[in-house]
């Protein structure tokens, strides 16, 4: 789902890139009034956890294999998507840096795609869903499409630069993580239900 | 994504010592931004290879190893050919050759491919090279620099440092579960296979909160707070650096000319 340097037109790099930053500074103004001052080693230790265990390839059906985002996990935990934007964002922007995972002129875009839009699906589909269907259907629902729709827009953005027709770009891309989303919702649900057992004081709504 | 092997080799490569490893590292990152974005609104194969080679030239300059960079260049690029390689079956345009199932090769697909695939190799290029420059942790000072926000830079400064601790945890917890005989690719059920894998996942998870709040503490009790700053010497730039900002911005703008008047 990264998108790499060229794939997208410069002038809607722009435009997502405005969109990212716009997004980053509410995320910090969240942070400051919402967590106290030790938010700034807690979010980048978190990052750097999450940096390790999306380095964990899991083998998915069809022979292909996919990790986990982390995205819905960070904003259910928070109760916030602002938290998952912090740290998918600077996870994306090392990724793009040092690694060649996403482009640098692309990392707007992957930034709404991963950060924002997998942390407000996230987020927003876990507090909706839950009081209809239960807590963990609707936390395993809710990352799971947080995975699917982020896919979704990566393709719509890949339309819009005339790079993959938006047709063949939606059946792909979300074929193939509707496929990965279900790994990302099991993964989601075990360690939200493991955190409520161990260390329920760390999810939000507990505290 | 990133393998503890790549992320060691980034490290060791990086923390050498040469004219361009002592660039400093935000005249890097200036640097390796310009290039990317003349690269990706460029459609001239003649700017592609003569940055291509300008940045080959850096690899011999710095020492880099030539086949490592080449090694991790090809390992970038799968996403990016997967993307290009389906661009002369989509792309309207010249029908060139018909497959069955009433496929088309265009010729307009091709060129479109051509395009994506040089820009993506350059772009790769200069971030492999950024990389091999580059320590991690140089980028926090560089962005403070570069006056971006402290707490941003402060995230990051922490960010880098805690990567290589987790890698060393989720390698010993791996470790520790392929000695008893835990593997992903034998007959035990999938299920269960990812439900191993989730507590894997939530114990670097309470693992990096725990860590996170313990740096904290730490910090705290050496007067950290929410208004604490970064601290970065205020150097001048030093020749190396001047020059390795200036050299692309003349080729670039060489370059430019001789689009403008056509002669490439």
């Amino acid at each position: 789902m990264h998108i790499p340097d060229g794939f997208i037109t410069l002038p809607l790099c722009i435009v997502l890139y405005v969109i990212a930053i716009i997004a980053l500074y509410f995320s910090f103004k969240w942070s400051r009034e919402n967590l106290d001052e030790k938010y700034i080693p807690l979010l980048a230790v978190l990052a750097a956890g999450i940096f390790a265990i999306q380095s964990f390839n899991l083998p998915v059906p069809f022979g292909s294999s996919g990790h986990l985002l982390g995205a819905a996990l960070v904003a259910i935990i928070f109760c916030s998507p602002y938290a998952a934007i912090i740290v998918l964002s600077v996870v994306l922007i090392l990724q793009a840096l040092f690694f060649g995972d996403g482009g640098i002129t692309a990392l707007g875009a992957n930034i709404l795609n991963m950060a924002i839009v997998g942390g407000f699906v996230g987020y927003y589909g876990f507090s909706s869903l839950e009081s209809k269907i239960g807590k963990y259907p609707s936390i395993f629902i809710a990352a799971w499409a947080g995975c699917f729709i982020a896919s979704l827009v990566a393709a719509v953005e890949m339309a819009l630069s005339g790079t993959f027709p938006i047709g063949l770009g939606l059946f792909y891309m979300g074929g193939y993580h509707a496929m990965i989303g279900v790994i990302e919702a099991i993964i989601t649900v075990i360690i939200i239900k493991g955190l409520e057992s161990v260390r329920p004081d760390l999810l939000a709504w507990n505290r | 994504m990133v393998s503890v092997n790549a992320l060691i080799q980034q490290e060791r490569i990086s923390d050498s010592n040469s004219t361009l490893h002592n660039v400093d590292s935000r005249i890097k990152l200036i640097v390796l931004i310009l290039v990317i974005v003349f690269t990706v609104t460029s459609t001239n194969y003649s700017v592609f290879l003569v940055l291509e080679l300008y940045l080959l030239s850096l690899f011999i300059i710095a020492k880099v190893p030539i086949k490592e960079a080449l090694l991790k260049v090809l390992v970038i690029l799968p996403f990016g050919l997967f993307i290009a390689i389906f661009q002369p079956f989509i792309q309207p345009g010249q029908v060139l050759y018909t497959l069955p199932l009433g496929i088309n090769i265009t010729l307009e697909g091709i060129a479109f491919a051509q395009l994506l695939l040089s820009r993506l190799v350059i772009s790769i290029t200069s971030i492999v090279l950024f990389s091999f420059l580059t320590p991690m942790k140089d980028i926090a000072e560089a962005f403070r620099k570069l006056h971006m926000p402290n707490e941003f830079a402060m995230i990051f400064t922490l960010f880098v440092r805690f990567i290589f601790l987790f890698y060393d945890q989720l390698q010993s917890i791996r470790q520790a579960q392929s000695s008893r005989c835990f593997s992903l690719t034998n007959n035990t059920p999938y299920l269960w296979k990812v439900k191993q894998v989730g507590y894997l996942f939530l114990m670097m998870f309470i693992r990096s909160y725990e860590q996170g709040e313990s740096v904290y503490n730490s910090m705290a009790s050496r007067g950290y707070s929410a208004e604490s700053k970064i601290y970065y010497s205020k150097e001048k730039l030093g020749l190396n650096s001047i020059l390795y900002l200036l050299i692309p911005i003349i080729i670039i703008m060489i370059l430019i000319l001789l689009q403008y008047f056509s002669i490439i």
